[in-house]
C-alpha cells in the first residue's frame, strides 16, 4: 500500500510539473492537446489491451472500476517529460522526426525502470511471449514498443500542433494513438508458435535473447516509419502542414 | 522576470528529478539494482546537454 500511495503522489507531482510547464511554454491550445492525448492514452489503450488480449494486468488497490488511477496521469507525464527533455537535449533547432526519436528513446528508457519495478512488486503482471523467457515476464520487445509508443506521440503532437481546428486534430492524433499499437498487439498472440520453436531446439538463454531483441527490432523500426508516413499525411489532411 | 523564466525552464527537471528519485528508491528497495540505469542513462544525456550549453524547452 505504501508503495501505491507514494507512486499516486509521485505521478500526481510529475504530471502537475509537466502541465504547469506546458501551460506556460505552450499555451493553453497545444497543453490541452498533449493532457487529452497523454491521459486518453493511458486510460483507454490499457483498458482495451487488458481485456480485449489480456496481454497485462494490474493488482493496485488504488483503483477506479478496478482500474489504477495513475495510469493515465502516467503516461501523460512521462510523455511530456520524454518530449520536453528530448528538446532540451536535440536544441530548439532541431528536425521534428530527430526530436520525437530521441523523445521515444527516452520514454522507452524510462519505462525500463518503470515496468521492472512494477513487476517485482507485485502491482503488474506482464502475459506478452518472447523467444527469451526473462523474469516476471520482461522482454527487449517492452522498451521497444513503448520507444515506438513515445515517437508516435512526440512526432505526432509535432506535427499537428499547428492545425486550424485543433480539436479535431487532438481526437484524430488520439484515435491513431490508440488504433496503432492495438494492430500491433493484435498480431503477438499469432506469433506464440513461433516463439516456442527455438526454445524447441535448445537455444540457449543467450541465443534466445539475441533472437528477441533482433525480432523486436524488426517490428518496432519499421512499424515507427510507417507511423511516421501515416502520420505526416493525416497531418496534411487536417492542414497542418 | 528572469527568476521566473529559470523556473519554467526547470520544470522538467524536477518532474525527472521525481520519476528518477521515486523509481531508484524502490527499485533499490527490491533488490533490482539494475533497473537504476535508465534514469542514469537519461540523466547523463541532460548533463550532456547542459554542458554543451543547449537546451530551449
Amino acid at each position: 500500500m505504501l508503495f501505491e500511495v507514494t507512486l499516486l503522489l509521485t505521478v500526481a507531482l510529475m504530471a502537475g510539473l509537466c502541465f504547469w510547464h506546458s501551460w506556460r511554454a505552450r499555451g493553453p491550445r497545444q497543453s490541452w492537446m498533449l493532457l487529452t492525448c497523454g491521459v486518453g492514452f493511458g486510460y483507454i489503450f490499457p483498458f482495451i489491451d487488458i481485456n480485449l488480449f489480456e496481454q497485462y494486468v494490474f493488482h493496485g488497490r488504488i483503483t477506479v472500476f478496478n482500474f489504477p488511477l495513475h495510469l493515465g496521469f502516467a503516461w501523460y507525464g512521462l510523455y511530456y517529460m520524454s518530449l520536453s527533455l528530448a528538446e532540451r537535449v536535440a536544441g530548439s533547432g532541431a528536425e521534428r522526426w530527430k526530436t520525437a526519436a530521441l523523445a521515444g528513446c527516452i520514454f522507452g528508457l524510462l519505462e525500463a525502470q518503470w515496468d521492472p519495478v512494477l513487476l517485482q512488486r507485485g502491482v503488474m503482471e506482464l502475459f506478452l511471449p518472447s523467444f527469451a523467457e526473462w523474469p516476471l515476464g520482461f522482454n527487449p520487445g517492452v522498451p521497444m514498443c513503448h520507444a515506438m509508443f513515445g515517437f508516435c506521440w512526440c512526432y505526432g503532437f509535432l506535427l499537428l500542433r499547428a492545425a486550424p481546428r485543433v480539436g479535431l486534430a487532438t481526437g484524430v492524433l488520439l484515435a491513431f494513438l490508440v488504433i496503432w499499437p492495438l494492430g500491433i498487439m493484435a498480431g503477438v498472440p499469432f506469433m506464440e508458435p513461433i516463439y516456442a520453436w527455438p526454445a524447441e531446439q535448445g537455444w540457449s538463454l543467450g541465443q534466445r535473447m539475441a533472437l528477441d531483441s533482433v525480432h523486436f527490432f524488426t517490428i518496432f523500426l519499421p512499424s515507427s516509419f510507417v507511423a511516421a508516413f501515416a502520420l505526416r499525411r493525416i497531418a496534411r489532411w487536417l492542414g497542418a502542414e | 522576470m528572469s527568476g521566473d523564466s529559470t523556473l519554467l525552464r526547470s520544470l522538467p527537471l524536477l518532474a525527472f528529478l521525481c520519476f528518477a528519485l521515486f523509481w531508484s528508491v524502490w527499485a533499490a528497495a527490491s533488490g533490482i539494482w539494475v533497473a537504476i540505469m535508465p534514469s542514469l542513462v537519461v540523466g547523463s544525456l541532460l548533463l550532456g546537454a547542459a554542458l554543451r550549453g543547449q537546451g530551449e524547452a
